[in-house]
């Protein structure tokens, strides 16, 4: 548990007290936690997201304090991972002092695992959160009454809105200063005797004599692997007679009372929490039905449920991703502003072959802007999920649809990733694989970790839409549709399936869950984890993807062209210099430029004029460009800037059509660059194994590279599907008369699309897949399966519809309707199965 | 008798689970229609489900409220005092309920059971 001491290493004066929160899931640990430091960290009212540990410091009357916020645990038992992990922090760890957070709301609920937390010995202080909900839900708490039953210091808080705060921290300081506190003894009727038995023995030895003994002789009871254990650990040999003891005691319970020991104290702890509750709780609105359940008899209705959720996925959907890319459009030319700043920054272009530097500086400009392209989206994509989490409407899409996800093995849980994945069309698996870390079931969420990236994430949507519109333009609709929804069930389809396979020994958790009562979101809370999840974003997958573009860089870049063929552009470069003085032959302009060095200079100058002048919104900004021009290149003005004056037409003309030509060589070298480059290599050495989903080359590099980053597949095929002369053709036309030239049309276009919905997850994702399970593995898993499956499933499709002689859209129609069949296929019962077969993989639960 | 259908196609894994489960014949968390308040009799089964159930507050003698079945029938809701509990059939099959108003059986009635209390 390094994590709860790392808090300490904030450099801190000798009195520094360590504090841990201990409470319930949906207590507002959380927001407490954010309360006592001020330290930013993810809040949320979806059952089990605060996993991690978290750690921070806040002084208070000269002292510190160090705080660790442990996950949610219902109990001490060690069935989740969460309650492990508390427990783990308070037996290994002690800390000074237990800052017990509960519902006020729900004390009856709560009280059991104070009474645990009691019984190990802490010196506790019960922080009684959601005050105001408490109120408005009429329930009259008798804090002192409260305290005294318990012997602990409880404290009325607010955590929402900060109310209580300070006699929070004045609490823990005066709980931090005192002296030990005697353990709690809960009486535990006709088991008490054992318990006290087990106690004394425990108590007898030196090594097992601290705070904690009473609480081991009740876990020992009831039958506890960690704490045996830990007990043999301790203890060596001599713990035998102990745990001999401790089954006696149980058994002969067990047989008197036909009833389980640990069930027997549970109860206890039950029926102890309802006597203190009859002395401090008075319920005012006893018998009313609370708000929530009145919302939730609307929300959960049989037929309008289906109807809200649909709603809410589809307000989703429109402000974050339909009208995120509205605000795409205002901070493009911000980010279109860095490019430009780095091109003036790096080194100049030469007139065929550019510096390194300046080429690679580019590039990873380019890499990181399509990145940052996305951060609006994100931001309102995660400010909507915040809320949802918050309000508590999220547990209740899991309630919704637990009954579809769990048929492929899935989780009602599953839903947040997979939205965020982009279940229409336009997400990203690498938060989607991170948003599984608040599924409880391990296998349904291995599951979901190697299916969120099926969905089409917006890097994809360029490809798809390019693709649409040269072959699809009159069915763009239809094929959009298919797309996006024949990822879902293909998602489904490799859940079932995995889930079956090689996750099936993989643990299941049971679902039950509670759903949280509904609260308003609060905008700093809805904000934080908007701007942290996005944060997390750029900062995981920052450094990623500069990384993997520099190697792409250099796989694209390198061995570069023949010296031969160098030879060959330099030789026509140096024609058309040539041309370009002789046109200008007696031109008084020529002064400017007889430097070749000038030459370089105005070809760039004119290069960047073109570029920013398409760029310039409105007529003051090309005003203000051509000032510039002006200004800063008074010389070069004639060959830029179109003049009536006929030398300074020739002077235009004659850089109009060299720069023309040093653009066209240019392509050529870059064509012939990439088809030489080492990725080229891998790209035709490929075409072997894709001639059968018929990818040629060319896509095959467009794949590859697209795996670092997907949005640049379409750029790569850009610079593939280069045209010969002039710059009228959209890329679209051109690939798809190439395309057509070479004997490939809507069929193959379509499997194309296929296969890259198929594709693995691009290495953002991976990395977040490895960071989620914690394995190289899993990792290595999540790229080779989708690409076997991509490849097989293309292959397949291609050979048979070429066979068949169907058309793009009537394959496409096929595999839609197979792979619905498929789907329902799995997901209905299946009564004339033999057993053995319709045995679904959850019913091997251990 | 759709439900029934569904269910069967649900609860068939389960069946392994069942023997040392809900006894035969005994009424079980998942039979029980919305809006029905009932008794808890009894927690069968081990491990992460039962500790779950006991924790959420599913003691023996406590009074909790089915009150709905999930728009496509599985997981079922539960009240349980303040508290609102999602859990699947399967899980539920493991809860043995008694109507309200009926006496505890007492060939499992625990020494707890005696002092079972009405809810809040």
């Amino acid at each position: 548990m390094t994590d709860a001491t790392a808090a300490t290493d904030i450099p801190a004066p000798k009195a520094t007290y360590a504090i841990a929160l201990a409470g319930q899931q949906n207590c507002g640990k959380s927001t407490l936690f954010n309360l006592l430091t001020g330290l930013r960290q993810h809040i949320a009212n979806y059952p089990g997201v605060t996993v991690d540990k978290k750690a921070g410091v806040y002084a208070y009357n000269g002292k510190h304090y160090a705080v660790t916020d442990l996950p949610g645990a219902y109990s001490l038992a060690t069935f989740s991972p969460e309650e492990l992990v508390t427990r783990n922090a308070l037996v290994h760890d002690r800390p000074d002092v237990v800052v017990n957070v509960i519902d006020a709301t729900n004390l009856r609920r709560s009280l059991p695992l104070t009474f645990q937390i009691l019984e190990l010995g802490f010196k506790v202080v019960v922080a009684l959160n959601m005050m105001d909900a408490a109120k408005k839900r009429g329930l009259e708490i008798d804090i002192e009454a409260l305290s005294r039953r318990l012997g602990a210091r409880v404290v009325p808080v607010v955590g929402r809105s900060g109310k209580g705060g300070e006699e929070l921290r004045a609490a823990i300081a005066e709980a931090a200063a005192e002296p030990p506190a005697t353990p709690a003894t809960l009486n535990y009727g006709p088991l008490e005797e054992a318990v006290a038995d087990i106690h004394a023995r425990l108590a007898a030895d030196a090594r097992t004599n601290d705070i904690t003994a009473r609480w081991r002789a009740v876990k020992l009871i009831e039958d506890d692997d960690e704490t045996h254990d830990a007990l043999s650990g301790l203890l060596g040999g001599e713990a035998t007679a102990i745990v001999e003891a401790a089954a006696g005691a149980r058994s002969g319970f067990e047989e008197k009372h036909g009833l389980s020991a640990g069930d027997h104290i549970s109860a206890t702890r039950d029926r102890h929490a309802a006597s203190i509750l009859e002395e401090c709780l008075t319920d005012t609105k006893a018998g009313h039905v609370p708000v929530s359940e009145r919302v939730d008899r609307l929300v959960l209705n049989r037929f309008l449920a289906p109807v809200f959720l649909i709603g809410t996925v589809w307000a989703i959907y429109q402000l974050s991703i339909v009208q995120g890319y509205e605000l795409t459009k205002v901070t493009w030319p911000i980010l279109a502003g860095f490019r430009n700043i780095a091109a003036d920054i790096l080194p100049d272009a030469g007139f065929l072959v550019d510096p390194q530097v300046r080429a690679l500086g580019l590039w990873i400009v380019d890499s990181v802007n399509t990145l940052l392209n996305y951060v609006p989206i994100f931001l309102i994509l995660f400010a909507l999920i915040a809320i949802l989490e918050d309000t508590g409407y999220m547990a209740r899409i899991a309630f919704i649809l637990d009954r579809i996800l769990h048929r492929f093995g899935l989780h009602g849980a599953s839903t947040l990733p997979y939205i965020l994945g982009g279940v229409f069309a336009g997400g990203c698996a690498v938060p989607g694989v991170m948003a599984t870390k608040g599924i409880p079931d391990s296998r349904a969420r291995m599951a979901t970790i190697l299916t969120v990236p099926f969905m089409n994430c917006m890097a994809k949507i360029p490809l798809y839409t390019l693709l649409i519109n040269i072959y699809f333009a009159e069915a763009k609709g239809l094929m959009l549709f298919y797309l996006s929804t024949i990822t879902v069930v293909v998602a489904l389809l490799v859940a079932r399936l995995l889930t079956g396979t090689v996750l099936r020994g993989e643990q299941t958790a049971p679902f039950v869950m509670e759903l949280p009562a509904y609260h308003l979101p609060t905008v700093s809370g809805v904000a934080r984890r908007a701007f942290d999840r996005t944060w997390l974003y750029i900062k995981k997958v920052g450094t990623v993807v500069v990384a993997i573009a520099v190697v792409i860089f250099v796989l694209l870049q390198f061995p570069g062209v023949s010296k031969e063929s160098a030879a060959g552009y330099r030789a026509q470069a140096e024609a058309a210099t040539a041309e370009f003085y002789a046109a200008l032959e007696g031109n008084p302009y020529l002064a400017a430029v007889e430097d070749p060095a000038a030459l370089i200079s105005l070809v760039n100058v004119q290069a960047t004029y073109k570029a920013r002048r398409l760029n310039a919104s409105s007529k003051e900004a090309a005003k203000k460009l051509d000032d510039g021009v002006r200004e800063n290149y008074p010389e070069f003005v004639p060959f830029v800037l179109r003049d009536r004056d006929p030398n300074a037409k020739a002077a235009f003309n004659a850089l109009r059509k060299l720069g023309n030509t040093r653009s066209t060589l240019r392509r050529e070298m870059r064509s012939e660059r990439i088809e030489t480059s080492f990725l080229g290599m891998i790209g035709r050495s490929l075409e072997p194994v894709t001639q059968y989903a018929n990818f040629d080359w060319k896509i095959n590099i467009a794949l590859l590279a697209s795996f670092a980053a997907r949005e640049s597949s379409v750029a790569t095929l850009g610079v593939l599907f280069d045209q010969e002369e002039g710059e009228n053709a959209t890329l679209e036309e051109r690939m798809g008369e190439q395309q057509a030239e070479e004997g490939r049309g809507p069929l193959s276009a379509m499997v194309l699309m296929l296969f890259f919905a198929l594709y693995p997850p691009c290495l953002a994702t991976v990395i977040m897949v490895r960071v989620q399970t914690q394995s190289t593995g899993w990792m290595t898993f999540s790229i080779i399966f989708p690409t076997l499956l991509g490849l097989v499933v293309a292959s397949a499709v291609y050979t048979s519809a070429a066979a068949l002689g169907l058309s793009g859209l009537q394959t496409m129609t096929a595999v839609y309707l197979a792979a619905v069949a498929l789907l329902l296929l799995v997901a209905l019962p299946k009564p004339w199965l033999p057993d053995i077969f319709s045995r679904s993989p959850q019913e091997d639960a251990s | 008798m759709k439900r029934a259908f569904f269910r069967k196609g649900q609860g068939k894994g389960w069946g392994r689970r069942h023997h040392h489960g809900a006894r035969v014949g005994a009424l079980t968390l998942d039979q029980v229609a919305p809006g029905t308040d009932i008794a808890i009799q009894r927690i069968c089964g081990q491990g992460p489900v039962r500790q779950r159930l006991l924790d959420f507050g599913f003691q023996p003698g406590r009074v909790v409220t089915m009150l709905r079945n999930a728009p496509m029938g599985d997981p079922i809701e539960i009240q349980v005092g303040d508290t609102f509990i999602a859990l699947r059939r399967r899980e539920a099959a493991h809860v043995e309920v008694r109507p309200a108003d009926e006496q505890a059986d007492d060939t499992t009635a625990a020494p707890s059971t005696d002092s079972a209390e009405t809810p809040k």
